[in-house]
Order: C-alpha cells, then structure tokens, then sequence
C-alpha cells in the first residue's frame, strides 16, 4: 500500500456510476471520501443501492464509470489492482459465508497460508490470536455448522482479519442474526472501531450508529442524499427524505 | 392388545427365553407384516412372489449342469491371457486384496458390507472347483486382506490415508505394467498385446481405466464449459452435448472405424485402445454434466468469500469449490461408476471378448448350447457383486463424510 500523504482519503470515490443491465442504473453518480481510522456507517432503504456501492469499493461489483481509489490503487479491470485494493480490505457478509467443508482455524488460514505465503504454524498462532480476539478461542477446530449465527460472524471477522486489512467493510452484518446474537457481534465491531481501524459498516442497528460511528452516510434510489455526524444526522437532518426515512425507521 | 409389558414376569431356562422369543416374533410380525387389512394383503402377496420366485426359479436352477461354468472359468475371467503369465493377474489381484483391506480397516467400526461380500466370493472361489495353484492365491489374497486389514489399525490416521492414496494412485499403472508386460517373448515377463486379454480382466482394465479418465477430464470439460474464454467454452459445450446425444454403440463404432483413419497408419491402434477412447469420450461428457451439477449447487457467496479474501481463481477452485462439490457429489459418481462398469459390456461389440463377449463365444459352442442361463446367471452374479461392492462401500464413505443424515436402505 502507497503511504497516504496527510489529509489524503484512504478510500476515494468520484462520480461512480453502475448498471446491472443497461435500462437499471443502481449507482447513479457515487462521490465520497472516507479516512483513515474513521467509522462510517451506511444507511438507506432496501434497494437503494448501499451493498452494490460497498461491494464495489473491493471490486466485487464492477462499475461502468468514474473512479474508486482504494489507499492510493486505483481499481481497474487489472488484476494487479485489484489484488492490491482487495488486500486492504476485509469484508464481512450478512450471510457470514464461512467456507462449511473448513474447520474454523482453516477456515482463517487458508488465505494466509496460500495467498500470503505465511508458514503454517505461524498462521495458526495469528488465528488462535484473531479467535481470542473474537471471543472464540475455544472453538477453533469446530465446523461452521457446529457454530450459532452470531459465533459463524465473529469467526467471519477473524478470516477476514488474518489478512492484515487496513479498511473493513461490513454489509448488514448482523442483519441475519437473533437479537440475542445481535450484541456480541457488534462488540467485536466496537472494538475494532476502538483501535482505530478503518470500517465501512452497512448496518440499520441505529444504536450501534450513533455510538461508534464518525459519519453516516444516507444512500437512496443509487445516490448519496446526506451525509453529517450521528449527532447532525440523527438530531437535525436537513434533507425531506432522510427525515422521512428516519421518521418511518423510528416508528419501530 | 397385548403389548410387551403385559407378558408375565420373566421365566427362566430354554422353555422361558423359547416362548419369550416366539411372543416377540409373533408380536413384530403382528405389527410390521398384519398391521391392517391392506398390509396383510402385501404381505401375503409379496410371500407368494417370493415363493414362486424360489420354486420356479432358483431351486430348478441349482438342479442344472453348472459344469460349464467350471470348464470355462479361466476364459470368464481373462480371456485367452497366456496360462504361463496368469501369475502377473494374480499379483494385481492380491494388491487389491492387500489395499483392500488396508483401506477399510481404519474405517473403524464393524467389517463393512462390501468386504464382506468380496471375502464370501473369495470363499466360494477357494470351495469351487479351480486349479491348486488358483486356491493357493486366493488363500494368499484372503490371508493378504486380513493382514492388510488390521495392520492399518496399527497406524494413525494421517499415515493410513497417504499409504491407501498411494496404493490406489499407482494401482492402475502397475497393473497396466503387470497385464501388458516389458520383456521380449523369451524375457521374465513378456509382453502380451491386448487382444490376448478378456473376460472379466478386459471389463475391469477397461472400466476402471475410464473411470480414472474421465473423472478429471469430465471436471476439465465441465470448467471449460464455464470458462470466460470463447472458444474453449464453445469447444466444451459441443463435445459434451454431441456426444451426450449419441448412444453408446453408436461412439464405439465411430471409435472402431473413424480412429485408425484419423491417425497416421503407423500408429495403427488396437481395437482396445480405440474401444477405451471411446468409451472414455462417453463417460467424460457424462460425468462432465455431473461435475456440472455439483458446481451449480455451491451458492456464489462462496465465491465471494474466496475473492474478498483475494483466492486467485485456481486456489478458490481447489480449496473452496471442488471440496465441497466432490463431497456432494459422491453419490452421483459412484452410480456412474457402477455405470460405466456395466456399460462397458457394449465392447463386445466391435469384436472384444470381454465377459459378455466370452460368454457369447462360449454358448455358441454347440457342447454348450444348452447352458446359455447357467453362463448368463453367473455373469449377473460377477457383476452384482462387483457393483454391489462398490456401492455399499460408498455408503460408508458417505456416512463417514456426513454427506447424507438418512441411512441408505440395504440388505
Ligand atoms: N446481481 C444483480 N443483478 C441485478 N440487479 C441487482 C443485482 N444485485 C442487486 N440488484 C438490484 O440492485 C438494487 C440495489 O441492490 P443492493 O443490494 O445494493 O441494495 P441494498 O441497498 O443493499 O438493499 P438491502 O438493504 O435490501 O440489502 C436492488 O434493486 C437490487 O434488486
Ligand atoms: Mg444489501
């Protein structure tokens, strides 16, 4: 990764646009910037676009026009590329997506150990660290279909996080879980925020939102309506759809 | 009714435990055969199905002249392969034992079915009327697969799965080496051409060959008809839906009378090499569509997954995709084995004398000509318990790997 110069986003995003098929443009024009050590949290409606925008900041959606620099890598059709901004991320899946034939510790070593050419006793002392961390210390050599929800999520953030990510992306991670499940892994989340990693959290636990994050950014119909601290956000919003939006989410 | 539970208390000595047993039976059969009307009646249908099938069909067929199942063995089972060199079959079969029963004895538990089996058949060979020599190596090989059985109790499980994946590996070749030799005729071990080969050696070198072939090419081809590249998807596609869309016979012909035009003559390949093309051909599209299904049922989040965590493609395919597709697809492939197997009978055909072929030629004999159901009951019974071995086995894999909660219905 380029070292940022002072003042530089890690993740920039200028006038992102992207088709699923030519009549149905689900970004439609997409500029933010987000720094280095900052919580940011997306909200929106169901459909407006909040995934197809986060999954584009790793290239797992590919955009038709404008640009996604990723820690000074800009994001093409090149493989190097996106290899490159694809080892700065993490990304963490509503539906956890742990490989189910992997016992949890190959599960977090499998990418060190054949992508990052780390020895296989060095990989498995950064797991157990990374299951500590997590909380799940003692469930190394289960298989995912052994684990709740919430401990499949918090085992999904340890994959995620034996790569060495400097940004974590979070889509509606705790959107599939009980509501029991609910805090633990938003725990796990806050104390990734505490130590100052950078994260991009897709997420309509409001709680968690005003609490941890530094911004919010309001996405409808493919297009950032607001952005503005929680306090700014949640207390004063200045747009008609955001109030609408927060009005209709509140009633809950 | 009378349950269990009301029965006097218990009685002691063979009078008690008799009237026990019989009350048991009597109360089963009360409740799995005479449950109601309509059970009754299946019941007693499928008794007198059973009945006839034991009156008119088995107890007539043991009263037959199975003479000419003995006078033919050695043909049944390998054709006109030189009597001199049988010892290098029978070492390809005492690998078998061997491995065999390495292989199964660190499943654990109790001997499985398919072993079983395979050692009843080896008992029936050692009783039936064969050659000194021939009981001498079926005892070698039964005493071979116990040794191979419980000396794999010994070793840990990460020792046991290299030395039984080795063994499998190297099977082919070595009895590939073994059947078609190396020396000159006067050498310790002299070539012998594949039209010399038959019977149920021919089937088994054949199928097994195209097992082993068509697995990975069918996994090529079915990739290749995923592939982003144009022309090697469009090559994949159309191999596979063509020959898809011809029967068997019909490849194997094209496979007899097209290959040797298509290759210079000096080549000139043997009906055996072009019968196996072809039925490798066969299979591989087959198994391709297999392969095909498997990878449709992996939800493209785990691709996802592999990408987020920057799996190149290859890596995802082998670590992530194939693990959990071969795991599912363990009950399709073996009923393609077993499958292929069979199929393989269709060689006789284009002129190979494989069991099916041999048995033709033999009740074409007129000395024989009366005893064309004993040689066709016996060929079923080779290939059931060849098959049956085969699946049972993979009933214990699956249930090993947890592939399927239910039991397999058996025996
Ligand atoms: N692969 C795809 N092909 C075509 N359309 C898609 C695809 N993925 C998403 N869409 C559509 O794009 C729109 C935006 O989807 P997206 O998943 O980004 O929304 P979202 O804001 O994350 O919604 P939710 O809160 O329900 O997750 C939706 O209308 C969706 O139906
Ligand atoms: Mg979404």
């Amino acid at each position: 990764m380029k070292t940022l110069r002072a003042g530089e986003p890690i993740i920039s995003c200028r006038d992102v646009h992207k088709w699923y098929t030519p009549e149905f443009e689900v970004l439609k024009g997409v500029s933010y910037d987000f720094y280095e050590g900052e919580v940011t949290v997306v909200i929106g409606p169901s459909g407006s676009g909040k995934s197809t925008f986060v999954r584009t900041i790793n290239g797992l959606e590919e955009h038709q026009s404008g640009s996604v620099v990723v820690g000074g890598v800009e994001l093409t059709h090149s493989v190097k590329n996106l290899n490159a901004v694809r080892s700065q991320c993490g990304m963490v899946f509503q539906s956890f997506n742990l490989f189910p034939h992997l016992s949890v510790m190959d599960n977090i070593t499998l990418a060190p150990i054949w992508v990052k050419k780390e020895s296989k006793s060095a990989a498995r002392d950064r797991a157990m660290a990374l299951l500590e961390r997590v909380g799940m210390a003692g469930h190394a050599s289960k298989y995912p279909g052994q684990l709740s929800g919430g401990e499949q999520q918090r085992v999904a953030i340890a994959r995620s996080l034996a790569m060495d990510p400097s940004i974590m992306l979070f889509d509606e991670p705790t959107s599939a879980l009980d509501p029991e499940m609910i805090k633990e892994v938003l725990d796990v989340m806050t104390e990734l925020a505490d130590s100052r990693m950078t994260l991009v959290v897709i997420t309509h636990e409001l709680g968690f939102a005003k609490a941890v994050a530094d911004h919010i950014v309001f996405f409808d119909n493919g297009k950032i309506v607001e952005t503005g601290s929680p306090d700014a956000f949640f207390g004063d919003p200045r747009e008609e759809r955001t109030k609408l939006f927060l009005s209709q989410i509140l009633q809950h | 009714m009378k349950t269990l539970s009301d029965e006097p208390g218990p009685k002691t000595g063979a009078r008690g435990w008799i009237s026990r047993v019989a009350g048991r039976a009597v109360f089963w059969a009360r409740t799995n055969l005479f449950g109601s009307w309509f059970d009754s009646l299946l019941t007693m249908a499928t008794l007198w199905v059973a009945a006839s099938i034991v009156s008119r069909g088995l107890l007539p067929m043991a009263a037959l002249d199975w003479s000419v199942i003995r006078d033919n063995l050695k043909l049944i089972l390998t054709g006109s392969y030189p009597e001199p060199q049988l010892w290098r079959v029978w070492i390809a079969v005492l690998y078998v034992s061997l491995f065999g029963g390495f292989s199964f004895g660190g499943a654990g538990g109790r001997m499985p079915r398919s072993l079983a089996i395979v050692a009843a058949a080896q008992c029936f060979l050692f009783l039936a009327p064969i050659s000194t020599s021939s009981k001498a190596y079926v005892a070698c090989g039964i005493a071979l697969q116990l040794a191979g059985f419980f000396s794999s109790r010994l070793l840990d499980a990460r020792a046991r799965a290299w030395i039984a994946g080795a063994a499998w590996i190297s099977f082919l070749p070595l009895s590939f080496f073994l059947a078609y030799g190396m020396t000159g005729p006067d050498g310790w071990m002299p070539v012998v051409a594949t039209n010399y080969w038959g019977g149920l050696l021919l089937t088994l070198m054949i199928s097994l060959t195209s097992i082993a072939l068509s697995f990975p090419l069918g996994l090529l081809l079915a990739l290749g008809r995923r592939s982003s590249l144009v022309l090697v998807r469009a090559a994949s596609t159309c191999f596979i839906e063509v020959v898809r869309g011809v029967p068997l016979i019909t490849i194997l012909f094209i496979a007899y009378l097209i290959i040797p035009l298509a290759l210079p003559a000096s080549l000139n390949p043997s009906v055996f090499i072009r019968a196996m093309i072809g039925v490798i051909a066969f299979h591989s599209a087959y198994m391709a569509e297999n392969f095909r299904g498997g990878l449709q049922g992996i939800p493209r989040t785990q691709y996802e997954a592999a990408a987020s965590l920057n799996l190149s493609k290859g890596k995802t395919m082998v670590f992530v995709i194939l693990p959990q597709v071969m795991k599912r697809m363990i009950p399709v492939l073996v009923s393609s084995f077993t499958g292929t197997l069979k199929d393989t009978s269709l060689i006789s055909i284009i002129g190979l004398l494989d069991m099916i072929g041999i048995s033709s030629a033999i009740v074409s004999n007129p000395e024989y000509m009366t005893s064309s159901t004993q040689v066709l009951v016996f060929m079923a019974a080779i290939y059931f318990v060849l098959c049956y071995s085969i699946s049972s086995a993979s009933y214990r894999l699956e249930a090993r790997l947890g592939v399927t909660t239910t039991k397999a219905g058996g025996l």
